[in-house]
């Protein structure tokens, strides 16, 4: 079946119960809509229910937490074992399982179990020198406004192995404004404020 | 009192010229107001401030001259040859043919000046206006007359005679003079006439119809032209001179776009891109051909064909950017404003937006290429090379080009922050619930400049006058206003300035209501100093500059410590950006006594008073102490209870840096992490 919404062609699948857009169509925000509106349709006919469960902590897969738990302990124990690519591999197979989780369930409950996937993630990222990958895990954490000084931590460190010394210089720097005598911080500061300096050709 | 039609076609052409000399008087004063404001000569501005950098397309002889001073020309020539001119022309033809043909002379014989007709001062006294009187008669006296003059001539000498006598009789005789004191004639009050400059026949006669369809047509039909054109425009365009659609595209891309992607420079040119201004004024390009065009021109490549395409769209950008900007604030974007600012000044200085070479690439003839193959990134560290190196790192092999790439390389403002404080005016302390402002004290200084110069505290001290209490901001106008910045590749002059925002850094937003803040005035006398008179740091010889940027909201009531973050960047130039943390510290005022009241009322003296005082603080000491004690005691526990996790020790050898060698603490913060989890775990088991 194929309706013309808005200007553009739509098909579905009345066995799938899927919307998609007609092949050779080059639309890709509207696909990515698309997607998600069919992950949502497929979860609600799966569910078998006309309404889905509301997203409470007793409809949270608890199942799947002990899963995932256990998924995050194995991660912690290569990490200290030194296998920080099995550790980084191990995180984001539980981020993976969190992902998968179903929709309706409590949005609360996946980011509280999300955070330390994604920080430990980072930090396994930053061991094994990906720093983009680093990168992009503290960077969402901060876009989730997870203002953990640590987080800013991660994201400064990670640009400063970018060579975006401005930018991690900025970062180190938040980070203080909620933790002001982090030792931490403050020793990234200085070192990478000495390299700006050097990048300067202020300090040979 | 009467009304006379214009009949004998006589008073028309004054009235006619009247209006006429008023609307072209007040046209051609705007048209000649257009036309010097925009031809600002930019290198006589740029030539008196000291610091400046006056080199543009010509002088820098780049491929793109002739099309950018054919671009700057044909603005001009849009302004100077334009329906206006037309308007002015014809208007001033017809005020000098109606002055030269249908005036006649004005006849004075109606106007009565006794002075001027007796020829005297107007304070003569009685006695030389007899005098004068005397003579005057003597000679004109209708029977002292010539027997040759002519019949003619014999009246107009009666009439001389009369006038004569009426001037004397006026300044004489009692009742004549009353006469002309009152009503301006010796012979009493005089008929007044008001003219109406249509002839009669128009108005009463059988062709008023034509007059009457003269006032319809332009009352009936002209002005609600007139009116609904300029509503149009209001309509169709926004305050800031934008169209509507174009706002109206701007606020839905904002607000349907990906949460989790940022926008790029290069998506806020994408999205100028699709404005009305760009399609409609370049109907035979298409979005894609437009963006083509843009990055051939950020890449600096220079195309003949396309050449004025190119221009005229670029010199579009920036006002659409800073339209977008302001909605965008409105909004309450964070990441967005910074990456306009980032693209209008890729725009201005013709250097793509990505990549981290573009301090070296604002810079006129370099190779981009052989620039973004080597590790150097700053002007700083290239001016402490050999000319030999830095023609490396440029790939520039010209001597010539090379003077001029480090003479502009070494006048681009480098800002060195010093202090960045807030303020609350009259007040050593920022209390709460008051207005206050930042107060930046920096120092300009060239690239080429090394180390920084030790600055004396008392040079930081503002003295407070009254005017400064009212409106501390006034310093900032106070200071020259910054040059016309070195934009060789765009086809516009632009001023140099800082714009930018203040963030909270709790959330990483704009300040409430904070509007963009623009610096654009700034002594830059100190880009001319040498490194030795730099270093020494003098005052007079090193000026150090300030500026005070306004905090719209009044201070928190709640005593404490707040983050802020000042970004500012520069409109043209690379490297120069301000990005800096501001802490506002909030203190209680400490309580104002009135040392002597209180004595008096106390009973007290001085030293009593300061061992009050004293014995104040020991008690609150203690105090303070246990309650840190208490805290730090909770810390514990907490600590204790969290580790379950033990924590994971490693070192960071192998990490490339070496910095980094001898640090030995750890990322991880696995356990706080697991605490969180857990504490989710155990609220869910407990429901």
């Amino acid at each position: 079946m194929t309706t013309v919404m808005g200007g553009f062609e739509l098909v579905y699948d009345p066995k799938t119960k899927k919307v998609s857009l007609p092949e050779g169509t080059d639309l890709p925000d509207i696909k990515l809509e698309l997607e998600q509106l069919n992950t949502l349709t497929s979860e609600l006919i799966s569910n078998g229910n006309e309404v889905p469960p509301p997203p409470s902590q007793e409809s949270f897969n608890k199942d799947m937490s002990k899963m995932i738990m256990k998924m995050y302990e194995s991660g912690v124990g290569s990490f200290r074992k030194g296998d920080y690519e099995a550790a980084a591999r191990q995180f984001s197979l539980g981020i993976e399982m969190i992902v998968r989780r179903l929709k309706f369930e409590a949005f609360q409950g996946t980011i509280q179990e999300l955070t330390p996937f994604l920080m430990s993630r980072a930090d396994a990222y930053l061991k094994t020198k990906e720093y983009l990958k680093a990168f992009n895990d503290a960077d969402l954490l901060l876009n989730m406004q997870i203002n953990a000084p640590d987080n800013f931590l991660r994201r400064g460190v990670s640009n400063y192995f970018l060579e975006n010394y401005e930018d991690a210089r900025a970062d180190y720097q938040r980070g203080l404004a909620f933790a002001e005598n982090n030792e931490r911080l403050l020793s990234e500061l200085e070192i990478c404020l000495d390299k700006i300096l050097e990048e300067n050709g202020d300090k040979i | 009192m009467e009304y006379k039609y214009d009949d004998e076609g006589e008073w028309w052409p004054y009235f006619v010229i009247a209006i006429l000399t008023f609307v072209v008087g007040l046209v051609f004063i705007q048209y000649v107001h257009r036309i010097v404001s925009s031809k600002e000569d930019v290198a006589t501005a740029n030539n008196s401030v000291k610091g400046s950098i006056s080199e543009d397309s010509e002088t820098l002889d780049l491929p793109h001259k002739d099309a950018i001073s054919a671009q700057k020309g044909r603005k001009m020539s849009n302004l100077i040859f334009n329906k206006t001119l037309v308007f002015l022309i014809v208007g001033t033809v017809l005020i000098i043919v109606l002055v030269a043909f249908f005036t006649k002379e004005m006849d004075l014989s109606t106007v009565f000046d006794p002075y001027t007709i007796l020829g005297v001062g107007v304070s003569a006294s009685e006695k030389e206006i007899k005098a004068k009187y005397r003579k005057l008669s003597l000679q004109y006296h209708p029977d002292k007359v010539s027997r040759d003059l002519t019949e003619k001539g014999k009246q107009e000498m009666e009439a001389l005679y009369i006038r004569i006598t009426n001037a004397y009789k006026a300044l004489t005789d009692e009742v004549t003079k009353e006469n002309f004191l009152k009503y301006g004639h010796p012979d009493g009050k005089q008929m007044t006439v008001h003219g109406i400059a249509i002839p009669q026949h128009w108005v009463e006669g059988k062709y008023s119809w034509i007059f009457v369809g003269f006032y319809f047509i332009a009352m009936g039909i002209f002005m609600p032209i007139i009116v609904g054109r300029w509503w149009d425009d209001v309509k169709s365009h926004t305050k800031r001179g934008i169209h509507v659609d174009t706002a109206a595209m701007f606020v839905r891309n904002i607000a349907t776009r990906v949460p989790g992607r940022l926008i790029a420079p290069l998506d806020v040119i994408r999205w100028c891109i699709e404005s009305e201004e760009i399609r409609s004024g370049f109907p035979h390009l298409d979005a894609d051909a437009v963006f083509d065009l843009i990055t051939g021109y950020l890449n600096r490549s220079y195309d003949e064909n396309v050449a004025v395409d190119t221009l005229s769209i670029v010199s579009k950008l920036p006002s659409l950017i800073d339209a977008l900007i302001e909605i965008s604030i409105h909004l309450k974007c964070v990441d967005i404003p910074l990456s306009a600012l980032e693209a209008k000044r890729a725009i201005v200085a013709a250097v793509k937006p990505t990549g981290k070479h573009q301090d070296l690439l604002q810079l006129p003839y370099v190779d981009a290429k052989v620039v973004e193959a080597q590790p150097v990134k700053r002007l700083g560290k290239l001016l402490t090379l050999e000319r030999d190196e830095i023609k490396k790192v440029l790939g520039v092999s010209d001597d010539k080009k090379l003077d001029t790439i480090l003479k502009i390389a070494s006048h681009i403002p480098v800002l060195r922050i010093l202090k960045a404080e807030f303020r609350v005016s009259g007040e050593a302390i920022v209390p709460p619930g008051a207005a206050c402002h930042i107060v930046v004290n920096f120092l300009v200084k060239s690239a080429k400049l090394k180390s920084c110069p030790e600055i004396d505290d008392e040079r930081f001290i503002e003295e407070e006058s009254l005017d400064l209490l009212i409106n501390p901001l006034k310093t900032n106008e106070k200071q020259p206003e910054l040059p016309y910045a070195c934009a060789p590749y765009f086809p516009e002059y632009i001023r140099n300035n800082w714009s930018g925002w203040l963030f909270q850094q709790s959330d990483g937003k704009v300040v409430e209501g904070g509007s963009t803040f623009v610096l654009g005035n700034m002594d830059l006398s100190n880009l001319e100093v040498s490194q030795d008179i730099w270093k020494a740091g003098n005052e007079g010889d090193v000026v150090l500059g300030t500026f005070k940027v306004p905090f719209t909201q009044p201070t928190p009531q709640e005593p404490g410590n707040y983050h802020f973050r000042l970004i500012l960047k520069n409109n043209a130039y690379y490297g120069c950006d301000i990005d800096i943390p501001i802490t506002m510290t909030v203190e209680n005022a400490p309580p104002r006594i009135n040392k002597e009241k209180f004595r008096k009322l106390m009973g007290e003296n001085e030293e009593e008073l300061d061992e009050d005082s004293d014995s104040d603080s020991d008690i609150s000491d203690p105090e303070e102490d246990s309650l840190a004690g208490a805290l730090a005691a909770m810390r514990g526990q907490s600590t204790k209870k969290s580790s379950k996790v033990e924590e994971v020790t490693s070192d960071v050898e192998e990490v490339e840096d070496e910095d980094f060698s001898d640090n030995e603490s750890v990322f991880t913060d696995i356990n706080t992490d697991t605490e969180d989890e857990g504490d989710f775990e155990e609220s869910k088991t407990k429901k």
